[in-house]
């Protein structure tokens, strides 16, 4: 067992460098959970907006017509909401199967980095024949590795420029969307749980009517 | 130090948590694009059928009508007001006279009266006895 906890200075080294890494990632992810949150509040602002005036005017007066209520304005805030990403999205499609039927090759790879993909236009280094030095004892990247393809103009990787940055444009757009989505669905089953609760927390036996009234 | 723990562990929460809330994500990713769907083809037909794809619901049209209602109920009160800003005031009774609240000194001095004018009945009264 002794033996087994003995460390080199190297193996020390490597242990507290993870640990700090380890411990950056967590607190960066917890701050990460944090915004999510914050933004999905705001988010979910939008459904009290949407169900205030049925509420406050009587027009619903219990909690499944709330939920079937909030429901349907809930699929048309998303369906107003998520029209451009989904346009984009569609369009992006579309130039794609346009590129294929055009040039007849439909095994087209769009993130290819030598003349039909969206790798064109980014720096491509070659990570696995990089310089390295040692530092403490870990041996680290020390510069930049040699550069395998330099960014360049294809005409012929057209059908990839169009689709890939569509996609993904559309696609984190929709992604937002759908996070509101479940922001309002979430905050409508918390309202249809509360707004009409009977509760009797507040009631006062002192204060209540001592002799009931009986109907005519 | 507690808030920088706190957001520690809610991270290492996170980073336990995050398959599941990716997996959500992706449902409610194909969930949504489906119900896009739906409801584009719904518009569709809601549109060919000479209606208004995405107007109010009934319940919308209710809630509508009553704020209506009510706001115009306010305007007339207050025009109301205006034309006749006696109605505005409260009227007080022609044969009462300003109304006093009661004070403690008030009180005590009609207690005082009332005490002296029972003193004085009472001689009143044992003078016939006298007799």
């Amino acid at each position: 067992m002794i033996s087994f906890l003995k460390l080199t200075e190297n193996d020390k080294r490597l242990i507290i460098v993870i640990l700090l890494l380890v411990i950056l990632l967590f607190v960066i992810s917890g701050y990460v959970g944090l915004l999510v949150k914050k933004i999905m509040t705001h988010q979910a602002n939008k459904m009290e907006d949407m169900v205030h005036d049925v509420v406050k005017t009587g027009v619903i007066n219990d909690s499944k017509h709330l939920r079937k209520y909030g429901t349907k304005k809930n699929h048309r805030q998303l369906f107003k909401e998520a029209r451009i990403p989904v346009i984009i999205m569609l369009a992006a499609s579309l130039s794609l199967l346009l590129y294929c039927l055009i040039n007849q090759n439909f095994a087209v790879n769009v993130f290819d980095i030598d003349k039909y993909g969206i790798g064109t236009l980014f720096f491509h280094f070659d990570w696995d024949n990089a310089p390295k030095a040692k530092f403490f004892g870990l041996e680290l990247i020390s510069d930049w590795p040699p550069l395998y393809s330099a960014p360049h103009w294809s005409w012929d990787a057209w059908g990839a420029y169009l689709f890939v940055p569509g996609m993904f444009v559309g696609g984190i757009w929709f992604l937002v969307n759908v996070q509101a989505y479940i922001a309002r669905s979430y905050r409508l089953f918390k309202l249809s749980k509360t707004v009409f609760n009977k509760s009797l927390d507040n009631f006062n036996p002192d204060q209540a009517p001592r002799n009931p009234i009986n109907p005519e | 130090m507690a808030s920088f723990f706190k957001t520690f562990f809610k991270g290492i929460l996170y980073i336990v948590l995050l398959p599941f809330i990716a997996l959500l994500l992706a449902i409610y990713f194909v969930y949504c694009l489906v119900v896009f769907l739906y409801m584009g083809v719904r518009c569709i037909i809601v549109f060919f059928a000479g209606g208004s794809p995405l107007g109010d619901l009934p319940e919308d049209v209710k809630a509508k009508e009553i704020l209506a209602a009510q706001a115009q109920n306010l305007v007339l009160q207050q025009q109301t007001y205006q034309q006749y800003p006696s109605l505005n005031q409260t009227q007080q009774p022609y044969n009462q006279g300003p109304y006093i609240e009661p004070t403690n000194v008030a009180v005590d001095n009609q207690i005082n009266e009332f005490d002296e004018s029972k003193n004085s009945d009472s001689i009143n009264e044992e003078e016939p006895f006298n007799d």
